[in-house]
Parts: structure tokens; sequence; C-alpha cells
């Protein structure tokens, strides 16, 4: 059948209907901002089923107790009474979701789904709910510091020097400036006017050094004198997600503490799960933050367009480019609303072309990692990012396609990210599918970039 | 010898020790919640797709509708027992078979886009969601047509037929959440493309369809058996389930124009409306009349005239062209104020989320949705005006052109149901109206378990044969039972109900 397919000039011509609506998200700017009803918001849904078609987790199981219309409909019966709540039977309507906020895009009465579903997590737990695997993560995160049952004070033993010398040395100069703060020897402003902070994260600490080492060696790069913090707790995203807020609380006012006592003026994250807790949850219970928050794909740009600086990639040329598409993550697009600034950062690289994927920015499709899925339903998770890759591929199949005509010679394409989440869930699932599939985070590609 | 019959001995203990271990697992199973006929469904679809969770059950018990909970939840049997996800026609047939068998009552559901219940259980049982059976399995470009699951999401059908520059033929404007099958069991007589290219009944060739005994049947348009492509079509799922479909397509149109005007009067705007509906030779994909309110509920900024008529039209490029030319000729005959263009293109653009913008205004957004013939659309506004303008309610009206002859037109209420005064209040008047509507031999456009005995009350003919054919395919009334053929409301009680809140909810 694939030979008789129309070309995608066709396709974008006109449909005998509206375009491609999966593709599109809503135009909300002349729409009345919804009357909010806030915790109990749910009760404004009205069953339209729209949040149903873009739920990845409904793609798979096809059970409507697992999208957005589904778990209002419970809701309503839970907050009527005409439903038990049953703290062990109840799990998998409360947690099956990665609160991607796909559902809260398409939404046409404008309810806020994600506050809806973290309140109903928040809400269970109080009730006491809590599956096995969550209260084994908790009590890491606040005896540890970090999810992951490691030792916090190994949060720093990220690399070692003979794999990725220049990114460690980076580092332990940052980790040397905020010594020199913390004892007193230097003023943050003796080491820059603007000090910028780099928050690493715990992902980042112990699972993937090379998210932190690449961001160190790129902030090095572009000549930014950048403090570290090797006693950082975790940011509680993880907490935020699955409804362990009352106990995030402590780890919220311990980092804000710290950074402002370092006098950090502007915090940079490769980790796009702690830049959307900083910016959404973070301010809830300290008030405004009086620091500014970056994404690593938002500095970059910023810093690269202030000095005049241009980017190239140095193991590809401009006449034979690395052919890259790019997941937006929910952290960063969904809830954060960071999407041009990735694509600008991508398409100033020199040796590199950045192509779209069909679903992108406020359409593009979870990997499955988040919410608590990856931990709680690995299977599900799973199937979902390999449906993620499905399109990836069908990406770069029409990336061939164009190549051909253009008579360009396609030696690799890669699929990049800038979440730690996204990447390691595509990448598990791209070696169990897609074994051909190099899945790798935007930050690894600057860090073999020359800034000039 | 010895060996052979030690063998033989062997098995035949083997497979009684098998049956009693199968016994066993379905006493436990029965034991753990589950029962027999459970176990048994799990012999031929996945475990997963089983479900006695009440959570479940809760969440797939209902449509856009919650009103069968308020209407007979005491009888608590707007509850499944099972949510049963077939994966394709095999399944679906031994399930329904399975059913029939238990004599357990069953509920076809899709996409639950329709209202009123359509897809609600009315007798507990087991709820059929055919979402599952979403494969497009032949395009056919050289005969134009498409065969697939009932179960495929209409986006899902679209994307696949765009690959091959093809199209349905029409399709719901819910198209983003509604699947084929739930076209074919409503009515598929108003949406995109029906006036260009014809209503579903014209594009549907044939139907794979699974009878309540679970036998199937291909039932095309020159089939000879107790049921054919008409008596499936708009029978809300009482005979049985649509499995597969097939269609016929249509191609990719190479130009597109959409064509708004608002003007001061009712009678203009209506005036407008039937012409360009009307007109022989230029037939809109689409075509919508709306009111102020309408308009004003669903945007920020929206045309400034009282009445908004909206047409888009689809072809090849010149013929594209002489539509629009001659939808503004007419236009200005009837002083019509041309809308700007930016509105026009975010109103097709969003066309499936228009409607329920309005719900940002409210926190229950009541509707009822009529089948006006061309002829009565004024007449129908003019009762509509007439029974509203003294009310306080926010209301709103929107029309969309159906072919032959008729139009589906929806009224909005924009309350709380927490003020169940004003909530019922509104509902008294639907009422008022639908009575008007069916006196004047139009009628409701959706039907479902809560408002079916308005159909019995002014259609008894035809249900009465609509009533024979249900005894006649199913007659322990097991699937979809309460629609159509027999009323689950009452309609005293529902007279009497909405008696009182008239006298309760006071108008202006």
């Amino acid at each position: 059948m694939s030979d008789e397919k129309v070309s995608e000039d066709v396709k974008k011509l006109v449909t005998t209907g509206p375009t491609v609506s999966s593709m599109f998200a809503p135009d909300k700017e002349n729409l009345v901002e919804p009357g909010s009803h806030k915790d109990n918001d749910f009760e404004r849904c009205i069953q339209c089923g729209y949040c149903r078609n873009v739920c990845r987790v409904y793609s798979i199981t096809f059970s409507e107790r697992d999208y957005a219309g589904g778990r209002n409909r419970i809701l309503k019966a839970l907050s009527k009474k005409e439903l038990d709540f049953n703290k062990e039977e109840i799990i998998p309507s409360i947690f099956q979701c990665m609160l991607c906020g796909h559902c809260r895009t398409v939404c046409p009465v404008g309810i806020d789904l994600l506050e809806v579903f973290q309140n109903y997590r928040r809400t269970a737990v109080r009730k006491g709910v809590l599956p096995e695997k969550l209260g084994i993560l908790k009590n890491s995160i606040l005896t540890n510091k970090n999810p992951f049952l490691e030792s916090g004070t190994d949060r720093y033993n990220w690399c070692d020097s003979e794999t990725c010398k220049e990114g460690y040395d980076a580092l332990q100069r940052g980790i040397e400036r905020t010594r020199k703060i913390e004892s007193g020897e230097l003023k943050p402003s003796d080491i820059d006017e603007h000090l910028v902070g780099y928050f690493v994260g715990c992902t980042s600490s112990y699972r993937n050094n090379e998210l932190s080492t690449a961001t160190a060696r790129i902030l090095e790069k572009l000549g930014v004198k950048f403090i570290l913090f090797p006693d950082e707790y975790c940011c509680g995203s993880v907490m935020f997600r699955t409804g362990l807020e009352d106990d995030a609380i402590q780890l919220v006012k311990y980092n804000v503490d710290m950074i402002r006592k370092l006098g950090v003026n502007e915090l940079v994250f490769s980790c796009a799960g702690c830049f959307s807790t900083f910016n959404n949850e973070y301010p809830k219970f300290v008030g405004g933050l009086d620091f500014e928050l970056s994404h690593l794909v938002q500095f970059v740009p910023k810093i690269v367009k202030q000095k005049g600086l241009r980017i190239r990639y140095t193991k590809r040329t401009k006449e034979d480019p690395m052919i890259i598409t790019y997941h937006d993550p929910c952290h960063l697009g969904r809830y954060c609303g960071v999407y041009d600034e990735p694509r600008e950062l991508m398409n100033m690289i020199e040796g590199v072309k950045f192509i779209e994927m069909k679903h992108n920015r406020e359409m593009s499709l979870c990997c499955g990692a988040g919410g608590g899925v990856r931990a709680l339903y690995g299977e599900i998770s799973l199937d979902i990012a390999s449906n993620r890759l499905d399109e990836t591929v069908a990406c770069w199949e029409n990336i061939n396609e164009d190549r051909l005509k253009e008579a360009i010679e396609s030696k690799a394409e890669v699929l990049v990210s800038a979440c730690v989440f996204c990447k390691n869930n595509l990448h598990l699932a791209a070696s169990q599918t897609k074994p051909d599939l190099p899945m790798i985070d935007l930050s690894q590609i600057l860090s073999e970039c020359e800034f000039y | 010898m010895v060996g052979s019959l030690s063998i033989g001995a062997f098995s035949l203990i083997e497979n009684e020790v098998k049956k009693i271990m199968n016994e066993v697992k379905v006493e436990e199973k029965q034991e753990n919640g589950k029962t027999k006929f459970t176990y048994e469904i799990e012999e031929f679809i996945s475990s997963p797709h089983v479900s006695t969770d009440r959570y479940e059950i809760e969440a797939t018990s209902g449509d856009l509708s919650l009103l069968s909970k308020y209407h007979y939840k005491f009888k608590e049997e707007y509850q499944a027992t099972h949510v049963v996800r077939p994966g394709n026609t095999e399944e679906l047939s031994k399930l329904m078979q399975k059913c029939y068998e238990y004599s357990m009552p069953v509920t076809l559901r899709a996409a639950g886009t329709s209202c009123y219940s359509a897809s609600t259980p009315t007798k507990g049982g087991v709820i059929i969601d055919v979402r599952r059976m979403n494969k497009v399995h032949k395009i056919d470009k050289e005969n134009m047509t498409v065969k697939c699951d009932a179960g495929i999401a209409w986006q899902k059908l679209i994307e696949e037929l765009l690959d091959y520059g093809l199209a349905p033929k029409c399709y719901p404007t819910s198209y983003r959440a509604s699947c084929v099958s739930g076209f074919v069991a409503t009515s598929g007589k108003v949406g995109i493309g029906v006036l260009k290219n014809g209503i579903l009944k014209d594009a549907l060739q044939s139907v794979v369809f699974v009878k309540p005994d679970g036998s199937t049947e291909t039932i095309s348009r020159d089939s000879q058996g107790d049921l054919s492509l008409d008596d499936i079509i708009g029978s809300f799922g009482i005979f049985g389930a649509v499995a597969e479909v097939e269609l016929e397509v249509t191609t990719l149109t190479t130009s597109i124009e959409m064509i708004g005007y608002s003007f001061n009067t009712s009678k203009m705007a209506i005036e407008f409306f039937r012409t360009l509906k009307n007109s022989k030779a230029n037939k809109p994909l689409f075509l919508s009349l709306s009111d102020k309110h309408f308009e004003k509920y669903a945007h920020w900024t929206y045309p400034s005239r009282d009445y908004f008529v909206f047409a888009v039209y689809s072809d090849d490029p010149n013929v594209t062209s002489q539509n629009v030319s001659f939808a503004k000729e007419t236009a200005s005959k009837l002083d019509g104020l041309s809308v700007e263009e930016w509105y026009l293109k975010e109103k097709w653009r969003d066309i499936t989320e228009t409607e329920l913008n309005l719900g940002r205004w409210c926190q229950n957004l009541i509707f009822q949705e009529y089948w006006v013939s061309d002829e009565r659309v004024e007449d129908f506004y003019n009762f509509y005006m007439e029974k509203t303008s003294k009310q306080r309610y926010r209301h709103a009206f929107y029309l969309m052109s159906g072919a032959k002859g008729g139009n589906r037109v929806k009224l909005f209420g924009l309350s709380d149901i927490k003020n169940s005064r004003e909530f019922f209040g509104i509902k008294a008047v639907f009422n008022d109206i639908t009575i008007n509507n069916y006196e004047h031999k139009d009628s409701l456009y959706s039907l479902g378990v809560v408002n079916t005995f308005y159909f019995l009350r002014f259609n008894p003919e035809k249900a009465a044969y609509l009533r024979n054919l249900k005894n006649k395919l199913d007659p322990k009334d097991l699937v979809n039972s309460y629609r159509l053929v027999k009323a689950k409301m009452r309609p005293w009680r529902v007279g009497l109900l909405f008696w009182i809140a008239k006298r309760l909810y006071r108008t202006a």
C-alpha cells in the first residue's frame, strides 16, 4: 500500500475537511478564560471525549478509566459518594497517567486537568493510598534527598575523570567557586555580576552523568562562571507529581534557602522536570523567586545572542549535516511553554539540520515516562515510548524522501530531546524495539559544538 | 500396545485433571469476584480487556449526559457488571454469543459522544466497548472505497485516507472524538460533507453486522435478509453491533474557501442559509447558522450583527471561486455584512470545539438537538424565541445543515445543576420545544434512553415496525434496551417534573 501513497505536498494542499487536527492544538487566543472552580473543576467536564484521542495511556489500554474524561466521571461519582473509595482498587485510576498535560491542551471547556489530577493524587495520598513503590521512593527522598536510594553524600561522584575529563574539571571548578562563597572567601559578585547557578538534579547526578558533564562543558565554552550546589536536595518533582506534595514542601524551602544564600541571580537546569517544578510549584510555597530560571535550551541561545557568537557542530559540516528531529518534553513544552527556544537553538547550529516530527509543540506525544508511570506501570510506559519512536521512524522516512529529492546523502539521524526522563524512556524502548535509533539529549550535541 | 494404552490412559487422566483444575480455577475466580461468565470470556478475549473493575465500569457507564444516573439510579441498573473490549469481529461475535447464552444484557458503546444516555446500560450486564476494533482493512483507490473496523475514530480514518489522497465523503463535526460505528448507529445525517457528497447512508456500501445471538452477517445495499442497511442506520444499536463498514470515499480537493456573513434579522439570515443550501450547482461542504449569543459564548470577539451564516466551499479552484462569487452576490442582495477572514479560518479550524467552547461560561452546559425541516426553520426559531425570550438563563442557538431537506438545531442553556430550579427550568423549555417540534412533523435529532418516550409518543407506526424487527432479532430484549422501541422513562413522570419546574423557575 505504501507505493500508492500520495506525497506530502499533496497532503498539505487541502483536505476536504479541517486540516489534520491531531497535529494542531485548538487556537485559544479568541476564547474566553473559563471560570475555574479550582479543586472540583472536574465538575465542568462535559465528557466530550476530545481528550481521549490524545491520551497515550488510553491508546494502549483502551480503558475509559485511563483518560481524562473517564477519570473526571470517576471523580464526579466519588464527590457525590456514588462510588466507594477503595484504597487498593482505586490505584490505577489515580496513577495510570503521565500527567503529560495533552488533555489540558485540547480541552474545549478549558479545565486545568493537570491541577485536577494532581489534586486527585494529593487527596488520595492523604487518605492513605500509597503504592508500595511510591512508598519506597518517598522514604528515599526524605532520608537521602534523592529518589534513587543512593547516599546523599555521593551526589557529586558524577563521573570519573578518565572518561569525561573536560566536563569533570568544569564541574570541579564550579564546586570550588561555591565553596569559596560559602566560606566567605568570595562574594557572589566577585565571580560574576550576574551569578549563574547550575541545578543538576538527581537523575543527572546519580544516573545520567553525561548530561551534567555536557552541561558543564557548554557553560564553560560560553564563558559562564557558574556555581553548583553540592548540597542540593531533590527538587521534589516526583513528589508533586505523585501526590506527595505535603512531604515536598520541606525540599522546596531548603533548596530555595540554599540558592538565595549563595546569591544566585539565574538558575540553569539541564533537567526539564526540575525546571518545571521550580517554575510551577515553588512559587506556591515561597512566594516569588528572586532569581531567574532558565533551561539550558533557553540559556544557550540567549548567551549566544548576547555575545554575538555562532555555533558549529564539530563532528559534521554544513554540507553534510547531522539530521535531527526533536521530541518536545512535556515538562518543557506543555508545562512551561518552551517551544521556540530549542528550535531556534537547533537551527543556529551549523552542521545540524533540524526537521519536525508530525506531532510537535503543544501536540507532541508524551514519551510515557512521567507522572510515576515509568515506575509503577513499566510495560505501559515502554509501549507508549515505542509508539513515539514509530513516529520518529516515520518522520525519518519522510526526511529521507526529501533528502533523496535534494540529492543529499544521509549518514546519521538522531532523535533529540531536552529531558533526561524522555531520553531514558525512549532510549530503553529503542534498545528493545528499534536498536538503530540513537536517542540523545540536546546538551550532548551542544557539548560537541564550537562557540565562536 | 501396552505403551499406547498407557499413553491413552495417561491422556485421559490428564484431561480429567485439567477439567478438575479448570473447575477449581472457575471456582477461584468466582471467589475473587469474577464469575464463570468472566472466565469464559477470558478464554477468547485477553484478560486486560475483560474488566469488572468498579472504577472502570463507572467511567464507561455513560455518555455526554449524566442524566441516566439521576433518572433511574435507584434501580442501580445504569451500571454494568463487566466492561469488555473485543479486538476484532470474531471476538465481538463470540462475546455476543456468550452474552446471549447467559442471557446477559448488553450495551454497545463506541466513543459515547452522542447524548441522552444512548450508550448507558439500562439493565446492568455487559458494556461492549468497540474502540479496540480500529483497523483499516483495505483502501481501494480504484473503486474509491475503504473497509475498516467500525470502532475506528473518524480522526484516525481521515488521517489514514489522507496518505492516499482520499477523504471520507462525510463525517461528524465531533470527528476528533467520535467513531464510525456511532455515526452509523445514530443517523449520519449532519456533518462535514453531507451537503456536497451526501449523507452517510449514501456512502455506506456494506456492514459486517453481529446480531444479538452472535451470528455475523454481511449486509450490503442489495441484501435480502431480515435486516437492511436502512434498518441499521440510526437504530441506536438495538438490533446488534456494527463490526466493520465499507464506505465510499472521495478524493482530496485542491482548494478550500470560507465565507461568512452577519445579518440584522433572522429572516434574512435564514433566507441566505436556505439559498446556499438549495443551490443545485454550489453545494457547500459545510453550512451553519448561529445567533449572536452562540458566537459570543464561543469566542472572545465575534461578528457584530445578530445572526451569522458560515459556509465552507471545497473543490477545484475554479469551482470554488464560482461558489464563493455566488455566495457573495446572494449576501449583498440580502444586506449581509462580510465577516473578517481570520474569524472564518479560525472557525473552520476549530469546528469541532466551537459548540463545546460554550462550556467555558458555566458549570453545566445543557443542550437539546432537534431535526428541523428547511421549510420550518423560521417557525422553529420564532417558537424558540417566544419560549426563551422570557427566560433569564443564558441561551444560544446553532443550526447545522443536513442533507435531504433537514437540519440539526442545537439549543444551549448555560447553567449549573446546583441551581436546580434553573437547570430543570431550562429542561422544561426544551420539553415544550420538543413537543411543538414533533407536533409539526419534525423530531429530535439524537435519541437515547432518557428521551425515547418522545419518539414512541409521536411515531407509533415507525416504533411498531422497529419493535417487530427487534422481537424477531432479539427476543430476549438483551441488546441496547430502552431505545426506540421501549421507554425507560415514564412520560407522566417527566411531564410532572417539568410542570413543577416551570412553576418553580419563574420567568423574568
